[in-house]
């Protein structure tokens, strides 16, 4: 049995998505990306070999053909069952499906007769899109189920006239000697044209009846000419018709009849061989004439005609359908946030409105109205369709109206597609670890309802067993191909930009509460390596981030852009700390860096570094990025304060109230020196009962910082620097706001880095000092020291003392390890796979000292792609175990003898009988032997089965020595 | 096989020493009948074994190679009573079954038994007789029983019928119909018996002499045991399988057999298993068995093949499962 796969439309389309899915990929740059476009495609390609083998490892076997229809039974060989298979007898419209055949198992499946004459055999042929649907599998069988299509009798004219032929006349000649002597009387008839008048039975007719005419037995030499010639202006199949009926009617009143035909020519005969040897010439006749002879082995009528037939016509399941679109909503999901609404709303009703309500599919205008909604809703949010998210939203808006018009397993394959292609989209959007899991779960759970749909049977285990059978197996190729596969090979760098611009984290100003609403964000803002040596301690890890310079009482905004006050970079010292920092996307410009920051780096380009000494980006960094920075602390001092700079520093809103002037009329009288004037500062917010909380209350209006400052009292970090640097330029000392991240997690995974989160946002002061330059002050960590040793979450909840308490604890411990392995994994993630470029693969080429050419991986790519393909073809074409774990040990001993010398047992040998032969071929075997054969006879065949480990081992560890001097003939059959 | 005896639970387990007890009985059995009929042990030992698994058997052979003899040392050396009956084409079924006579001295009607009221019976060229006198014997041999005038007279136990047909090219015969062949458990053919066993024949005393002189081998209610036990020999369900695949295999060619043959053949594997001595049935005794109990059954349905090439065929091509 050949077996054929097939591509069909749905493989078109499927190359068209992976196609798609590895163009996005390269324009974006995006690791993740990659992987889960390659991981579609072995997916893919796995699914050719599972389709392959379905087919491949059955055996067919005619059980009974006859007139009515045939028995075929289908024996899958393997271990692998073979699923979802359509059976068809050459010629016939209608599939037997069948769902299921078990592996060492049979399943017999009844075909109706085939619809021309196969005299050599009726040919079945077996098709299966299982697993995925994307290929065709096909096979087709030659049976030994001969049978002959005769014409059907029908039309209307008379049965011609008789006698002609020389053999008619001979038998006229006989039948006419033998007339009134002895030839009997055999009944009466209806009088017909052509009878002769003398043989009327008049005696009946004188009874008032209808003309009878007497028949004898020898009357029949009349032999009736049915002559193919002479019926010339009909169509073949009419003709053919014709003489069947003629041929029924001369059965039927028992006349001899001569069949000529243009080639053949069939002597006078009757009775059922004659009347079958003149159907098979009639039928004979008409496949010549009209060509429709059976075409020769092969798959080209199965191909021609119901191709596409089923896959159009057939019904669609209700639950299939029902799971396909839940997992349409799981795999859309992710988008939320992303894409507007509108377009999820439209799809997520479609797809309920079809899978769940089970609606029906609605007019044409309904569909296109959705359409039109959702094309509208697209246009309107984002002002043009092109771009990827208006494209993504596109997508979405069509998977819906996919849906409500899924009625045909091929529709079903689209929505499917389609679905495929959306848990990609999520990745696009967003590279996280937990989203690509996330989206490489929709789309096995898509594959899942692939597989099942095409097995046609309920119950999601064994679909599930298969999508994971696929994967685990599509994995490692997937993986090898990730980095090996050439990247870059075309230069999209850029091509598919995207509109977002993310909103997290620390805003461009410091409003009352703003940072503390930050702070209550667990997302990690960015990581941070140490490539030159240790990670800093506590008390250095200031994250310089942005510098606000416009004060309005608590709120601070960023101010005009001010000049640099020195063009010249200090030169890099070995002491200064390089960081690589992964930066997380904020939608922002600045770059986080640890104060103050010398230099930094991005993909081999020089940053900018701010007037103020903060880092910025020329574009808002709106994906991952990685950036090098190097910093110096203690922090380099700027030697002099522009005037513009100094003014600016200085500057204070219009109203302030008097007290607090008069508390920094208070300071100044008290200080001798702006530094004096600061420990005062610091004195009176650690004297003055000020707290340090995370819930500050609100403070609004004109008299917010009187209000904190004098009164309540209860702040966090931004309203003790927005007040301390207020109070600052009250006294006549410049001062600016400095917002950034204080501390970070420490992770020993991946070399060691840290964890900076969300939580971990602060901000700070800085006062302008004659001696000192730009001096870092801290009014929080004035007010609560532990704050800089301990991020925000356990200092609220008891500081330094009950961090250490639980995370001594065995609870303690296992959270903070899973967190951070789970943060390692993600880091590696990032670093390994979403990171992995062409930059990459080339180094990877320089590594095994191959020249810069990366159409050379091809080579190894296509090497690992067909290693693969023979591992899982020599794995889909294991034999299948047996059941029964006695037959498994004694079809291992039976192997055993086999190697040694011994010929194969024949299957259908009993344990006896088998040892009986090896004895007389072996007698040296034979007290082992006929012991083992009879422990296995017991075992298997008697009532109460004992032992099966003690033979285990015995079969185990008996080594029939290998002979080959004796010849095999030695041993009687 | 016949339907008269209850059958056995299936927690009646046969102990192996006891099936090793019944094959050293049976062949004693076997070795006193090998003594009258030379060289045909292995058609003397499947007789047996259709004995002990309550059929009848068919003999489908020329004339003279022993078929008589045979029936007659069978029932000599189990202590049946023996009767035969030669069937003719003017055969009556009275004349088998018994008729009733009136009685004029107490004015009633006697039943009078036929030759069937015996153990053994031997049907001698049973297709010679017409259809409906065969009919009667076979009803006869299915029911255990006969009844005349409205009166049921059951037949004795054992019984057993050993047919002899002429083959089917002969003139002047009534082929057996097909569901009335089935009745019969097995058809053998005892064949010229080979040169040395043939000389040994030539060379011994008279076969009726010896006959005459044999004595039993076991008592008949030991006969009846034999088959209890027969009964109770453990047919697995992997053996189930087999005899299934080899059911399906055999209705894949036409119309196969049927599932009183697949009884037929479970019963006398499971005597030929006793047989061996073993309390099981395995493969083998299938196998063993499977030729005289499928041949006859498959002789129409294969076409240019004997039953027996078949059922030969239908086994090697049977894998076990």
């Amino acid at each position: 049995m050949k077996t054929r796969v097939r591509w069909n439309r749905h493989t078109l389309a499927f190359a068209a998505v992976v196609i798609a899915m590895w163009y996005a990929a390269e324009a974006q740059s995006n690791g993740a990306a990659h992987l889960v476009a390659l991981l579609s495609a072995c997916l893919g390609g796995l699914s050719w070999l599972h389709a392959r083998a379905n087919i491949r490892n059955l055996e067919v076997r005619l059980t009974g053909g006859t007139a009515h229809g045939g028995t075929v039974a289908l024996r899958a060989s393997r271990a692998a069952p073979s699923c979802g298979l359509e059976v068809y007898v050459d010629g016939t419209e209608k599939p037997a499906f069948i769902e299921k055949v078990t592996a060492n198992h049979a399943v017999t499946v009844r075909l109706p007769p085939p619809k021309h004459s196969a005299t050599d055999g009726v040919r079945v042929y077996l098709r299966s899109l299982y697993p995925l649907g994307l290929f065709t599998a096909e096979a087709a069988v030659q049976t030994a189920w001969s049978y002959r299509a005769h014409p059907k009798p029908a039309g209307d004219l008379p049965l011609p006239k008789t006698t002609t032929g020389l053999n008619a006349q001979i038998a006229n000649t006989a039948s006419s000697l033998a007339k009134g002597n002895d030839g009997d009387f055999s009944g009466l008839r209806e009088w017909r044209v052509g009878d002769s008048l003398r043989r009327i039975d008049w005696r009946h007719a004188a009874r008032g009846d209808a003309l009878m005419v007497k028949e004898w037995s020898t009357d029949a030499a009349d032999a009736v000419v049915l002559d193919w010639e002479q019926l010339t202006n009909t169509a073949t199949e009419t003709r053919a018709a014709q003489i069947a009926r003629w041929i029924e009617q001369c059965e039927h009143d028992s006349i001899l009849y001569e069949l000529r035909l243009p080639q053949t020519v069939i002597p006078p005969g009757f009775g059922t061989a004659h009347r079958r040897r003149c159907l098979n010439a009639l039928s004979t006749q008409v496949e010549e004439a009209s060509g429709s002879a059976p075409t020769p082995a092969g798959l080209v009528s199965i191909r021609s005609s119901r191709d596409n037939g089923f896959e159009n016509s057939a019904k669609l399941q209700p639950r299939a359908l029902l799971f396909l679109c839940m997992v349409l909503l799981l795999a859309a999901w992710p988008l939320y946030g992303y894409i507007p609404g509108s377009s999820l709303i439209i799809c997520a009703l479609c797809l309920l409105w079809r899978g769940v309500w089970r609606g029906g599919v609605p007019p044409i205008a309904v569909r296109a109205g959705v359409l039109a909604i959702g094309f509208i809703g697209v246009w309107v949010h984002y002002g043009q369709i092109h771009g990827m998210e208006p494209g993504i939203a596109l997508l979405l808006v069509l998977s819906g109206a996919k849906a409500l018009e899924s009625r045909t397993p091929r529709e079903f394959q689209v929505l499917a597609l389609l679905g495929w292609f959306l848990a990609f989209c999520a990745v696009l959007l967003e590279s996280h670890l937990a989203r690509s899991l996330g989206a490489v779960t929709a789309l096995l759970a898509i594959v899942g309802c692939m597989v099942r749909f095409r097995r046609s049977t309920a119950g999601a285990r064994a679909p599930l067993r298969v999508t994971l059978t696929l994967l685990v197996q599509a994995l490692p190729l997937t993986l090898v191909l990730f980095f090996i596969f050439p990247r870059g090979l075309l230069d999209l760098s850029a091509a598919l930009g995207r509109s977002r611009t993310a909103q997290t984290g620390i805003d461009g100003m410091l409003d009352p509460g703003s940072l503390a609403r930050v702070a209550l964000r667990t997302e990690v803002a960015f990581r941070a390596r140490f490539p030159g040596g240790e990670a800093p301690q506590n008390a250095d890890r200031y994250w310089r981030c942005l510098t606000l310079w416009h004060c309005d009482g608590l709120r601070w905004t960023r101010g005009a852009w001010l000049a640099r006050a020195s063009k010249e970079r200090p030169p890099e010292s070995e002491r200064d700390v390089r960081q690589i920092i992964d930066l997380e996307p904020h939608g922002q410009m600045w770059i986080p860096a640890l104060d103050r920051p010398l230099s930094g780096t991005k993909r081999g380009t020089r940053l900018t570094i701010e007037f103020d000494d903060t880092l910025i980006t020329a574009d808002p960094v709106v994906s991952s990025q990685r950036v090098e920075v190097v910093s110096r602390f203690p922090q380099p001092q700027t030697p002099v304060l522009p005037p513009d700079h100094r003014a600016a520093a200085l500057q204070l809103p219009a109203k302030l109230s008097s007290e607090l002037r008069q508390l920094t009329e208070h300071w100044r009288t008290l200080a001798h020196n702006d530094e004096q004037i600061v420990q005062a500062a610091l004195q009176y917010l650690r004297t003055q009962g000020f707290t340090y909380t995370l819930e500050p209350g609100e403070y609004h209006g004109d008299k917010a910082l009187e209000e904190f400052f004098l009164h309540r009292r209860t702040g966090f970090c931004e309203h003790f620097s927005a007040s301390f640097a207020t109070l600052m330029r009250m006294s006549g000392i410049p001062a600016r706001i400095v917002v950034g991240y204080l501390g970070g997690e420490y992770s020993d995974h991946n070399g060691g880095y840290l964890i900076v989160k969300q939580s971990d946002v602060h901000a700070w002061t800085e006062v302008w000092l004659e001696r000192l330059g730009w001096f870092r002050v801290d009014p929080t960590a004035e007010l609560a020291p532990d704050r800089v040793n301990v991020d925000l979450r356990w200092f609220f909840s008891g500081g330094a003392a009950e961090m250490e308490r639980q995370r001594r604890s065995l609870w303690g411990r296992f959270a903070q390890s899973t967190r951070l392995l789970w943060d390692g994994i993600s880091y590696a993630w990032q670093n390994q796979i979403i990171d992995y470029n062409q930059e990459s693969q080339r180094g990877l080429l320089l590594l095994l000292g191959l020249q810069q050419n990366q159409l050379l991986l091809l080579v190894p790519s296509a090497l690992a792609v067909m290693l693969a393909a023979g591992i899982m073809t020599w794995w889909l074409r294991r034999p299948a175990r047996h059941a029964d774990p006695w037959a498994r040990s004694w079809l291992k001993l039976c192997q055993k003898l086999a190697t040694s010398g011994l010929p194969q047992r024949p299957l259908h040998e009993g344990p006896l009988a088998y040892a009986e032969r090896v004895s007389a071929a072996r007698p040296e075997l034979a007290d082992e032997m006929q012991q083992l054969a009879a422990l296995y006879a017991q075992g298997r065949y008697g009532n109460a089965p004992d032992g099966l480990h003690a033979f285990k081992q015995r079969v185990a560890s008996w080594h029939p020595a290998h002979r080959t001097s004796e010849s095999p003939h030695s041993v009687r059959e | 096989m016949s339907s008269r005896t209850p059958p056995i639970s299936a927690d009646a387990m046969l102990p192996a020493t006891t099936a090793a007890e019944a094959a050293q009985r049976i062949h004693t059995v076997v070795s006193r009948i090998s003594q009258i009929i030379l060289g045909k042990e292995h058609t003397v030992r499947l007789a047996v074994t259709c004995l002990l698994a309550r059929g009848h058997l068919l003999f489908e052979d020329q004339p003279g190679v022993g078929k008589t003899m045979l029936s007659q040392a069978l029932s000599q050396a189990l202590g049946l009573g023996f009767r035969r009956v030669q069937f003719t084409s003017d055969l009556l079924p009275a004349d088998i079954l018994g008729a009733s006579v009136y009685d004029r001295v107490d004015g009633s009607f006697h039943f009078h038994r036929g030759p069937i009221f015996t153990q053994v019976l031997l049907a001698d060229e049973i297709n010679r007789a017409t259809p409906k006198t065969q009919s009667a014997l076979l009803e006869a041999m299915e029911e255990g029983k006969v009844t005349a005038d409205g009166v049921t007279h059951p037949l004795p136990e054992p019984f057993f019928v050993i047919a002899t047909q002429n083959p089917s090219t002969q003139i002047g015969t009534f082929m057996l119909p097909e569901s009335q062949l089935d009745r019969f458990l097995m058809r053998l053919e005892l064949g010229v018996p080979d040169r040395d066993a043939e000389r040994r024949l030539l060379e011994g005393a008279e076969r009726r002499e010896l006959l005459r002189e044999m004595e039993h081998a076991i008592p008949t209610s030991e006969l009846q045991q034999l088959q209890t036990w027969a009964r109770a020999v453990h047919a697995a369900p992997a053996l189930l399988d087999y005899l299934q695949d080899l059911l399906a295999a055999s209705r894949a060619h036409g119309r196969g057999l049927s599932p009183r043959a697949g009884l037929a053949l479970l019963s006398a594997a499971r005597a030929q298993a006793l047989q061996k001595g073993r309390a099981m049935v395995l493969p083998e005794d299938i196998q063993d068995v499977a030729v005289p109990v499928m041949g006859h059954r498959l002789e129409h349905a294969a076409d240019g093949l004997s039953g027996a090439d078949l059922a030969r065929r239908l086994i090697s091509e049977t894998p076990l499962p």
